[in-house]
């Protein structure tokens, strides 16, 4: 608790937007998602755009905690403690996210009592709660008085795949629907494990970074040096990816393709599609490819930023791109829903082209959500780090044994 | 300017809802309850309690569009829930629109006039306030009555929409009427002298159309305009018809032909002497019909254009074995189609003879140069028709038609059927195909006394704002003000100098603000009593029972009639019940294809009678007795000598004319088109057809670019005579040159101003002497646009 | 078991949108929604044309609910509330949806829609026909193929409705029935062939 504490303001602040959010979804409850700018052509929005961030950031911390213990990586054990809290928060963020874009989230428990085991979305949930389950076991044999460094090096072995799996089967909601021109690719799956990879890590790093300053852990600069190595390749096979999807999507020059790399490179979601590319891929690695760049915080925390901003803009243009051209082309096209947000009557339901723009609402739920994620880490890595200490350097001490 | 709302008598659309009668009131509620968070858990219900009480019943839509269509009509809880096709009508007839079907939302319109409102601010602020029926009909009968007393009964003038059912009251009244309206008459203008003045027209039912070969659409969007019966289109075309349709735009009717030819607009006229001339210089007329069927043997004096007449009034043919003229009763093999003759010191020439002479300044050539349709096209179109027979030539009321040529065009279109004997046939048909011309039986109106007629002037109704007139009262029924008159805001100002207007009508449309008392009717729906009224149209006895009350303050159209005459003291000459007028009616319909006809033998058959030989296609001069006095086409028009017009000549319209002085000012012409989601100034109010169609000017993206203009961009639309703005969409159907809107639209739904505000009121004298008088040449308008 | 199916001849289709109309009444379609619309193909303008003038053509595609035998949306839903009924016509179980869209993101042809709100009916009562259930908001809806009407034995509203008669519909497993023969006889497409969800919706020229 002492961050928070410490930091009166901004956890006032944090407190302020979470009620705000908290009102904002209740808000959404009573009016449905018309409250939002989400409509028929345009069926997702800014909530599953953070759904796919928040999965991705989680993987950092996991995948580092357990590649400590796995491929016997001792320096990262050090932060292998907050690496799980953040993995477990940015879930559950995530997880809440999917509820929060449900229309009808009083019938959830329908997926329990009538689950349709050929759904994306509901293999999706289960390996949202495995990834959950794992995470919680995890913190539990570190910190609890009974740790056993022995079981957390079991759970490592099943928290690497589960990972791995978890951005793959997010990346299958939207890989396996022939529907959609730019999300039908087997390479959804590797492209989000990568995305996962450098923008969680980015995001470990910030936050190890700030705790360090914080004066509750130590991280020290060859762990941020090698971290951040770690994320410079994982910036380059993500970027390797993108350019095996794009280049297999424009190379036969198919007319649905053209279309959709238009929108990309020049159209409606190339400001993000630009911004991706330069600042959250070439910009970070031509930092961090440099190994005396890698020593150096505040080039480390600012390519670690662009990673994090660079990674939502490819969720959005990933996502929103593929809603602008239906495939049956022709006015007056789709029509709009009875959304609020699109306060449209008359002729102007209809539009040839999808388009969506967050409202407040939307808004005011992802910070909302955002800073009580941030106030439950705040206080979870204080509370577990302080009283943990001696738990986390002794299971560290013993596994070291072990192996 | 403000319209007239509803809002500002304080009775708004939901509040009629919430009182709208405890079942109602209740069937809401019960709605609201299912759907309400409230319930987040109980399962999803059916549309209706198990209990719910419904019920049905039939009438009859809208005749306008010429669809008649019969309706069957679901009532749950005392609203009008379902409208499905009556599926007792005659099959092919069976049929309803997406203006039908939107009668579940715009029977409950926002727009309906909910009580009589009176003005109180000045004439044309469009201020009203509720008042009681009794107060509208006190102010009715006192303005009428000093308009009475001060300038006599013809200074009151009673205007009514093709759609309304009131029919004694301009008599009881003894009203001034005219006519002459000016809309839908230019081509019948040509074509009636060919028939002596007893028919305008001469086409087959539609169902006779798959006995056509070749099928000519010329300013017809028929299939958009008269979407009801696009069936038998269809059933045509697959039984083997070739249609061409010509139009300036890519119509509906173009995208659904075998061949569209884009044309000049106004230049209809043009292309049927063309096409004549193509059919003379290769021989390809029928000279046996011609001799036998047309005044086109007959002699006419080369000196002054008159036709040589017998002392008994006979027309004259000539005789080669007395070399003299004879009768042309006693025409044979030998009388000559062409040829001059001298007799008696004159010469003469047959009609024949002079309209090949006149044609060689309308050649080929010159058609294909005023039309901007290839000579080659022009000839290998009047081949198939002339040649590939039966044939078609169906003609719109939305194209050439708002012109004033249009009559030269018919007077041509008729001689095209003259010369190739494509009329009076299966398989022919010649000028607007509308089908509702016809009905297999006629309803007699209620018997009135002999004094109680119209006194008729001669002035057209359009002209009235122009010119010294008597008419000091005007009562429209429907919106007549926007749509029988061009250049609106001179409109205006000639109201403004009446006595009383008074605007009788179910929706408060664009004229109503310039009433001083408007008064609320109920549609086709509602009906105080349990029988609304009956209608025969083409095949069918159709009656109107009542689907519901009449919604508001509204009165049926017949209540309504009696009330005002009442209040005049006039109603003892009336029905005393619509039942009343029904079963008069049915009792003496005159028909020899109906035997007995009662309101129960039509209710026990879902309010429908098909007459005998329903199923025989009608088709009228099938046994080419043609109804002119000489029983021929009579295609020399002496009556209009004067005019140069005895035999058609071109003229180009005046102002859209390509060496017209507006031209330079104003480049675009402006056509106003019919479009399949109203029926003129109906259905614009209505929720579930403003969701399919928007009111904008559209133009072809090369205007548009050259104008700096983006789709949906707001425009004005300018000429001398005013403006108006809405919305541009970019198409190219459009013709380069031309823009085009949907007439009809309500001014309170354009950005701003009427869309008649540009239109040309221009009277030619020619037009004067016409059967149907001159129209109104709304397409003959120039206009420019800019950037609102 | 049967298959429903229809063929919708598209140059008898005169896009005057009775379909439409008909859909929204006979289903109590809220406003701002439509299971059943008509495109005017490849333009942004209804009406409007391909080419350029005056060299255009002009095709108008009536679109609903596909009814796929390999139906996308039916794979994704997570509950099982869309389902291929008995008739073969795709339905949903509306007590069973819970709103997460992934049928919409899986349809190819947009033939989805969403009580993204309270849905808002004009007139403000549950117009169309008696049996037919009330979605409520957070609920996705579409063409059922008229269900009601369907299992009484009666033709979908559209197709009874359409005033060119461009519609046949039947059961497509009944080689008795109009439309098995129909289609014996005529050479039909579907939309987006190669999305491979076979539709039971057949078009023609």
């Amino acid at each position: 608790m002492e961050l928070l504490k410490k930091n009166k303001i901004a956890t006032g602040a944090l407190c302020i937007l979470a009620i705000a959010g908290l009102c904002a979804y209740v808000f959404q409850l009573m009016g449905g998602l018309g409250v939002t700018g989400m409509n028929n052509g345009t069926s997702w929005g800014l909530y599953i755009t953070m759904f796919m961030l928040f999965v991705g950031l989680s993987a950092g911390g996991l995948i580092v905690a357990s590649s400590a213990s796995v491929f016997h990586i001792e320096k990262f054990k050090k932060v292998a403690l907050p690496a799980v809290v953040l993995s477990t928060v940015c879930i559950c963020v995530a997880g809440l996210f999917v509820l929060i874009d449900l229309g009808g989230v009083y019938r959830i428990w329908r997926i329990f009592t009538g689950p349709n085991f050929m759904s994306p979305l509901l293999w999706d949930v289960c390996v949202i709660v495995c990834y959950l389950i794992i995470n919680i076991l995890y913190l539990y044999f570190m910190c609890s008085q009974k740790a056993d460094p022995k079981k957390v090096a079991v759970i490592s072995r099943f928290a690497l795949p589960i990972a791995i799996l978890v951005h793959s089967v997010t990346a299958w909601i939207f890989g396996l629907q022939i529907s959609r021109e730019g999300w039908y690719s087997a390479i959804m799956a590797p492209i989000f494990v990568a995305s996962a990879m450098d923008s969680g890590l980015a995001l470990l790093l910030i936050s190890l970074v700030a705790l360090e300053k914080a004066k509750l852990i130590k991280l020290g600069r060859d762990l941020m040096a090698s971290l951040a190595g770690l994320l410079a390749t994982c910036i380059a096979v993500d970027a390797f990816f993108i350019g095996c999807e794009i280049l297999t999507v424009a190379y036969p020059q198919t007319a649905g393709g053209a279309q959709l790399l238009g929108e990309m490179f020049s159209g409606a979601t190339a400001p993000f599609f630009w911004f991706e590319v330069a600042a959250g891929l070439i910009v970070p690695f031509c930092i961090l490819v440099f190994a005396k760049n890698r020593q150096r915080t505040g080039l480390v925390m600012g390519a670690s930023v662009l990673v994090v901003l660079g990674v939502l803009c490819k969720r959005i243009w990933l996502l929103f791109t593929s809603f602008i051209h239906p495939n049956m082309a022709g006015a007056p096209g789709i029509s709009s829903g009875s959304s609020v947000a699109a306060h449209s009557s008359g002729i102007d339901i209809w539009s040839t082209a999808g388009s969506y723009v967050p409202t407040p609402v939307e808004i005011l739920v992802v910070l909302g959500v955002i800073s009580l994620a941030s106030l439950v880490y705040l206080a979870l890595v204080s509370k577990l780090i302080e009283g943990g200490k001696v738990a986390v350097s002794t299971a560290a001490a013993s596994e070291a044994q072990a192996s | 300017m403000g319209e007239v709302t509803s809002s500002r008598v304080g009775l708004t659309r939901r509040s009629f809802l919430k009182t709208a009668g405890a079942a109602g009131a209740l069937g809401l509620a019960g709605a609201a309850g299912m759907t309400s968070s409230s319930n987040w858990l109980a399962p999803v219900e059916a549309n209706a309690d198990e209990g719910a009480e419904e019920r049905v019943a039939y009438t009859y839509h809208q005749k306008h569009c010429r669809g008649n269509c019969m309706l069957k009509c679901t009532v749950r809880d005392g609203r009008l829930c379902k409208i499905e096709p009556n599926m007792a009508a005659a099959k092919g007839f069976q049929s309803v629109c997406l203006k039908g079907l939107s009668e579940i939302q715009h029977v409950y319109s926002a727009d309906r006039i909910q009580s009589p409102m009176k003005r109180v601010g000045e004439r044309g602020s469009g201020e009203f306030v509720a008042i009681s029926w009794d107060e509208a009909l006190d102010i009715f009968s006192e303005n009428v009555k000093s308009c009475w007393d001060k300038y006599g009964k013809s200074s009151v003038y009673l205007a009514a929409a093709t759609e309304s059912e009131i029919s004694n009251m301009r008599n009881i009244m003894q009203c001034g009427y005219t006519s002459y309206h000016g809309i839908d008459i230019g081509i019948s203008n040509g074509l009636a002298p060919m028939f002596g003045f007893k028919a305008a027209s001469a086409v087959n039912d539609i169902r006779d159309w798959k006995n056509c070969k070749t099928f000519i659409a010329i300013s017809l969007n028929f299939i958009e305009t008269s979407l009801t019966h696009s069936r038998h289109y269809f059933n045509a075309m697959e039984a083997g018809m070739h249609t061409i349709v010509i139009d300036p735009h890519y119509s509906s009717m173009a995208s659904k032909s075998d061949e569209w030819i884009p044309i000049e607009p106004g230049t209809d006229g043009a292309f049927y002497l063309g096409m004549a001339s193509s059919i003379i210089d290769n021989e390809w007329y029928d000279k046996a019909f011609m001799r036998d069927h047309t005044t086109f043997p007959f002699l006419v004096s080369t000196v002054d254009g008159t036709m040589l007449e017998s002392p008994e009034g006979d027309f004259m043919v000539w005789d080669p074995t007395t070399s003299a003229p004879k009768s042309y009763m006693e025409t044979n093999d030998q009388t000559p189609l062409e040829g001059e003759f001298d007799y008696e010191g004159v010469t003469y020439a047959t009609a024949f003879t002079l309209f090949k002479e006149g044609q060689k300044t309308q050649s080929v050539e010159w058609a294909a140069d005023v039309t901007k349709i290839p000579a080659s096209e022009i000839e290998r179109i009047a081949k198939m028709y002339a040649l590939d027979t039966p044939s078609v030539l169906a003609i719109g009321q939305g194209g050439c038609d708002k012109y004033n040529n249009s009559d030269i065009a018919g007077h041509a279109a008729g001689i095209l059927a003259a010369l190739t004997g494509n009329i009076g046939k299966s398989g022919t048909g010649l000028g607007y195909p509308g089908n509702g011309g016809y009905a297999s039986a006629t309803l007699p109106s209620w018997p009135l006394k002999p004094e109680m007629k119209t006194s008729s002037f001669k002035t057209p109704v359009y002209e009235l704002p122009y010119v010294e007139n008597d008419i000091r009262c005007y009562i429209t029924l429907g919106d007549q003000i926007m749509q029988h008159f061009a250049d609106l805001n001179k409109v205006y100002e000639w109201l403004m100098t009446l006595d009383f207007v008074c605007y009788i009508d179910i929706h408060a449309i664009s004229g109503s603000q310039y009433a001083d008392l408007i008064l609320p009717i109920s549609s086709r729906f509602e009906s105080e009593t349990e029988i609304g009224g009956v209608q025969a149209v083409r095949d069918h006895i159709m009656l109107r029972e009542k689907v519901i009350e009449p919604l508001f303050e509204s009165k049926s159209e017949y209540e309504l009639e009696r009330m005002l005459m009442d209040s005049l003291g006039l109603g003892d000459v009336m029905h005393k019940t619509t039942e009343e007028l029904v079963s008069y009616q049915l009792a003496n319909i005159k028909s020899p294809l109906v035997d007995q006809v009662t309101i129960e033998s039509l209710q026990a058959n879902q309010g429908v009678m098909t007459v005998k030989n329903a199923d025989t296609p009608y088709c009228p001069m099938k046994s080419l007795k043609f109804p002119s006095p000489t029983g021929r086409l009579e295609v020399y028009y002496d009556k209009y000598l004067k005019f140069n017009q005895a035999l058609p000549v071109f003229e180009y319209p005046e102002e859209t004319a390509p060496d017209s002085d507006v031209r330079a000012k104003y480049p675009l012409q402006y056509a106003q088109s019919r479009t399949r989601f109203h029926i003129h100034d109906q259905f614009c109010d209505s929720t579930w057809i403003q969701e399919l169609y928007k009111t904008c000017v559209e133009m072809n993206p090369v205007d548009m670019k050259s104008r700096g203009l983006s789709d949906k961009d707001d425009i004005v639309v300018y000429n001398d005579r005013g403006e108006f703005s809405c919305p541009v969409r970019s198409n190219e159907s459009i013709r380069p040159g031309s823009i085009r809107i949907m007439e009809g639209e309500w001014t309170k739904f354009m950005k701003s101003g009427n869309y008649q505000n540009v239109t040309n009121p221009t009277i030619i004298p020619r037009g004067r002497v016409m059967a149907y008088g001159p129209v109104i040449p709304y397409n003959d308008t120039l206009v420019e646009v800019k950037k609102a | 078991m049967a298959k429903l199916g229809m063929a919708i001849n598209l140059f008898r289709c005169i896009g005057c949108n009775t379909c439409v109309n008909a859909c929204k009444m006979q289903n109590s379609v809220p406003m701002g929604m439509h299971w059943n619309r008509v495109l005017t193909e490849g333009c942004e303008v209804f009406d409007g044309a391909e080419g350029t003038y005056p060299n255009l053509t002009r095709t108008y595609i009536p679109l609903a609910c596909q009814h796929c035998e390999n139906p996308a949306c039916l794979r994704v839903c997570p509950t099982g509330a869309t389902y291929k009924d008995d008739k073969g016509r795709v339905e949903i179980d509306y007590d069973k949806c819970i709103g997460c869209r992934m049928c919409m993101a899986a349809c190819p042809y947009n033939a989805r829609v969403f009580n993204w709100s309270e849905p808002v009916r004009d007139p403000d009562f549950n117009y169309g026909d008696k049996d037919v259930p009330v979605r409520p908001k957070g609920v996705a809806e579409k063409c059922t193929m008229c269900k009601e009407r369907t299992d009484r034995g009666e033709e979908p509203m559209c197709v009874m409705c359409c005033p060119t008669e461009a519609r046949v519909f039947g059961d497509l497993d009944d080689p008795e029935s109009a439309i098995s023969k129909f289609l014996g006889e005529k050479s039909t497409f579907v939309l987006l062939e190669e999305q491979g969800t076979r539709p039971q919706v057949r078009y023609f020229k």
